[in-house]
């Protein structure tokens, strides 16, 4: 691997590289919103540490969360936002990039 | 890391059949075809109403799809999302759709003649047995798509099944409809079968209070 290729390497968005977050944000990227129970039963996370890995993403910018009540019981819904899909994309195309290198050494 | 990445879509979109409700719709409609080929063949009706009935079937589909759109939203509202989550999938792009809709239209050709030409007429194979392989494939290759292990057992009891009825020895036209029924009843079976343990495994907030 180059010198360039681990600069890259370094450089990767360390906000979805988290592999937690990185598991949120596929899940996101792929559904149009999610409430916060499916996204606990399909990330296998805490309450407490999804709560918090979503909060990272909605103060970066990546995800909207939503509150809402639905037949008197709150419900929080999560959607990736515009600047989320461009930063997962990135991301994705980054990485396999390094992967690419990575399997032709 | 880009397998773990699309692993995780798949999984996200196995979410669709977590709760058995798909299987059970896609065996009623293999159950309403064979109903609806069994009436056709058995009310021998004379024109218009042979005509009418040839008609019905396509409609039938029509009238399917729009029930079931209908009523998987309503289940998935009522038992599923209360349970296990409620998620809202992405709508597919156009070209995407485009892309369905012609692989899914070069399959449905290629099974329709491999079942009423180059099986019979070039193979020499009983038709409904090369149904019940398409169907098979099908079933192993969605659950290779999704990661859905039922289908896995699924696959080969559709085969299975059509390779029975077909050693039969019956009537053609109803040998395809038992054929029909036999697969449309396994689905039904698989997706009341996890449809029962999703109902056990997965309580709503309520039912763990009481």
């Amino acid at each position: 691997m180059s010198e360039v290729d681990l600069r890259d390497l370094t450089e990767v968005d360390r906000l979805i590289h988290e592999p937690a977050r990185l598991v949120i944000t596929t899940i996101l990227y792929t559904v149009k919103e999610a409430d916060f129970t499916f996204l606990q039963r399909e990330s296998g996370l805490t309450k407490g540490n999804l709560s918090s890995h979503l909060s990272k993403l909605e103060e970066a910018g990546y995800i909207t969360i939503r509150k809402q009540f639905l037949e008197k019981k709150p419900q929080t819904l999560c959607a990736m936002t515009k600047t989320g899909r461009k930063a997962f994309e990135d991301y994705r195309d980054q990485f396999n990039q390094i992967m690419k290198h990575i399997n032709g050494v | 890391m880009k397998n773990t990445i699309g692993q995780v879509m798949r999984k996200t979109y196995a979410y669709w059949w977590v709760d058995g409700t798909m299987d059970m719709a896609m065996g009623l409609l293999f159950g309403g075809l064979a109903a609806s080929n069994y009436l056709m063949g058995k009310l021998q009706l004379s024109e218009p109403w042979d005509l009418i009935l040839a008609i019905a079937e396509p409609l039938l589909f029509v009238l399917f799809w729009f029930l079931y759109g209908r009523l998987m939203k309503w289940i998935k509202e009522h038992i599923t999302y209360r349970r296990t989550g409620y998620v809202a999938y992405q709508p597919k792009k156009k070209k995407k759709r485009i892309q369905s809709a012609v692989i899914g239209g070069v399959m449905g050709i290629f099974t329709a003649l491999m079942v009423t030409y180059i099986g019979p007429e070039v193979l020499k194979i009983e038709p409904m047995l090369i149904a019940g392989c398409v169907m098979a494939v099908i079933t192993l290759y969605l659950g290779y798509w999704y990661g859905v292990n039922r289908f896995f057992i699924v696959a080969p009891v559709e085969f299975g099944l059509a390779l029975w009825i077909s050693s039969l020895s019956m009537d053609g036209e109803l040998k395809s409809i038992a054929v029909m029924a036999a697969i449309g009843a396994t689905w039904i079976i698989s997706g009341l079968a996890t449809f029962i343990l999703y109902l056990l495994r997965n309580r709503t907030s309520e039912e763990q209070e009481a």
